[in-house]
């Protein structure tokens, strides 16, 4: 444990709906993250998968203290990330970044790339001579395979897998020990997608960088990942090592999630288990098991009992009362 | 080349289309020009009338137009025209320098409260919400009753009546800009503040200030003119539109060109500004890089 980067524990983020006064009926409450834990050694990645609307934005957004939680604990760097304000918190923003899923949007239209780079710099006081930082933005992104010409234009004279290489570009400069990638390559090209993950992956060798990868696509995280949890209506419902749960997953979600991943060879067996019905509306959940609806594994119990996380071998945890052997 | 293209063309009809449309390129144009014309007034009056604005005749009151004076001479004989031409400078400065004042007042209000959220908003809100439960000329005219009688007070008191509309307008915009990705990008990279402030949510909302500035020039003028009709503002010394058409009001029915060149003046600056305000929206607004 000591060697954990960051720690989450029972994480909760609630979105109290506005109550209509003459409606007679309790305030209706989304429950986006519902109590989740996330341990990410150092060095490493872990991947968080789930369909949209699971709650996988919403914990990326409250460990970069972009929203505060209902309740729980975080832990960054040995420290009670949640205790810090103000300017204290401004000065430790540095050692977690994020890699946003909308580069062009993650880039102010009308700042440069040099500024938006010098920006970061300057926040954090480094490199304050003018010609050093030149230099030093150059370096930047030289180091995630741009020219130095890029320093001078603005994003919208840029390609998709620019900007993105550029706001990885802002994210290592302050040199953090962690970044949380929020469906950093879903809003990309396919072979640019490969480029942008070879990236991430050649910076976190050569940097130490922890990631948390948080991604609805399966294969992406199986090429990053060395930890995958899979979220399910603002719970984790299964973690394991990427190679475990690729090979043997356990909780009935996280198999259709694997049997919906199409298959290059059209001769090979596939298994059909498509989910029915769409994501269960996060305000009013069902009794025991919130994946029940849709399990084709349901039964009585599963309405009465709420699964929780139980450890099927050594790192591998689903929450399920029949989990796949 | 078919018939269709051989028959349309020497009338091309997308260019037609642009050049018929109210605020075409026509209107753009026209405007242009009138609002160069009436800038050279208040730049060189001497160059366009030789006349002096103060200069009493009684020998030629109550001239009609091109009786020897192109507008017609007041109840004085001074030329209308003439008077026209000198009240340029102080209607433009009116408009120019109180809507600087309220635009900037009011966007700084706005921007502030939009970004920060929160208490300090619903505060700042709340007190401009009152002020524009007024309408801008009422609004004008408490300040002005209470300052007294300079044409610096008039700028202010306009000024101010124009504080609630930019503040209204800029918070909306801060809010839009606050919720924007790169807004929370910049604050995850550690950016304090007041930089993020200046540098990303200042300029993401400069725009549609330029253009509410552009526009509401023309309703300072008109709050000015109105002022001063109703015989508010400087007290003298001072040439205005709206004095004019004030002091050709007992002559109206007989003689009626003192009141209604100022007042058709007034009319067509103010269709001039916001026709090329309206044009400098659409030039700003598509595009937001």
């Amino acid at each position: 444990m000591a060697s954990d980067l960051l720690a989450a524990t029972g994480l909760v983020r609630h979105y109290r709906l506005r109550r209509r006064w003459w409606r007679a009926e309790p305030p209706r409450i989304v429950r986006a993250v519902d109590g989740v834990n996330v341990r990410v050694p150092a060095g490493t990645t872990v991947g968080l998968v789930g369909e949209s609307g699971c709650g996988k934005t919403t914990l990326g957004r409250l460990l970069l203290r972009l929203e505060q939680p209902t309740a729980g604990e975080i832990t960054f760097a040995g420290q009670d990330w949640l205790a810090k304000r103000g300017e204290q918190l401004r000065e430790a923003r540095k050692d977690m970044q994020a890699i946003f899923q909308d580069p062009l949007g993650s880039l102010d239209p009308r700042a440069t790339v040099a500024q938006v780079i010098g920006e970061a710099l300057a926040a954090h006081g480094m490199e304050p001579a003018k010609s050093g930082r030149a230099d030093k933005i150059a370096e930047l992104l030289r180091s995630v395979g741009l020219g130095p010409d890029v320093a001078r234009r603005y994003p919208n004279e840029l390609s998709g897998g620019q900007r993105q290489r550029v706001t990885i570009a802002r994210s290592i400069a302050v040199q953090p020990k962690f970044i949380v990638c929020d469906e950093a390559v879903s809003a990309l090209d396919v072979s640019v997608q490969a480029q942008i993950i070879n990236l991430l992956s050649d910076l976190q060798d050569a940097l130490g960088i922890s990631y948390l990868f948080i991604s609805h696509n399966l294969a992406t995280v199986r090429h990053l990942a060395d930890t995958v949890a899979v979220m399910y209506l603002g719970k984790v419902v299964e973690r394991a090592p990427a190679g475990e749960l690729f090979a043997a997953p356990a909780h009935p979600y996280t198999v259709a999630l694997l049997a919906a991943v199409p298959v290059p060879d059209p001769a090979a067996p596939r298994i059909e288990q498509n989910l029915s019905g769409d994501l269960h509306s996060a305000t009013d959940l069902p009794s025991g098991c919130r994946f029940r609806l849709r399990c084709p594994r349901a039964a009585e119990i599963c309405a009465q009992v709420e699964p929780p996380l139980e450890a099927l071998s050594d790192g591998h945890v689903a929450a399920c009362h029949f989990p796949h052997r | 080349m078919t018939a269709d293209s051989i028959g349309t063309r020497w009338l091309n009809r997308s260019a037609l289309r642009t050049w018929r449309v109210p605020h075409g390129r026509v209107m753009v144009v026209l405007a242009g020009l009138f609002l160069l014309l009436v800038i050279g007034w208040a730049a060189f009056p001497g160059l366009f009338t030789g006349g002096n604005p103060t200069a009493v005749n009684p020998l030629a009151t109550l001239r009609a137009p091109l009786q020897g004076y192109l507008l017609g001479t007041d109840q004085y004989g001074r030329s209308v025209y003439t008077e026209l031409v000198y009240g340029a400078r102080p209607a433009l400065e009116v408009g120019l320098l109180s809507t600087l004042i309220g635009g900037v007042i009011g966007s700084a209000i706005g921007v502030v409260g939009g970004y920060l959220g929160g208490w300090v908003d619903m505060l700042v809100m709340r007190l401009i919400d009152i002020l524009l439960a007024l309408p801008g000329l009422f609004l004008a005219l408490i300040f002005i009753a209470a300052l007294p009688p300079t044409l610096e007070n008039e700028i202010l008191a306009i000024g101010i009546s124009a504080v609630p509309g930019f503040a209204r307008v800029m918070r909306g915009q801060a809010l839009q800009v606050r919720s924007r990705l790169f807004v929370a990008a910049a604050t995850v990279v550690g950016v304090r503040r007041r930089v993020i402030l200046w540098r990303h949510v200042v300029p993401n909302c400069a725009a549609p200030a330029i253009v509410l500035g552009t526009l509401n020039i023309g309703t300072a003028i008109v709050i000015a003119a109105s002022l001063n009709f109703l015989g508010l503002g400087p007290s003298a010394g001072v040439l205005s539109w709206g004095g004019l058409i004030s002091s050709g009001q007992g002559y109206i029915d007989h003689d009626w060109w003192i009141s209604t060149f100022p007042g058709l003046l007034v009319t067509l600056l103010v269709i001039a500004v916001s026709v090329l305000g309206d044009r400098l929206r659409d030039a700003m607004e598509p595009s937001s890089a």
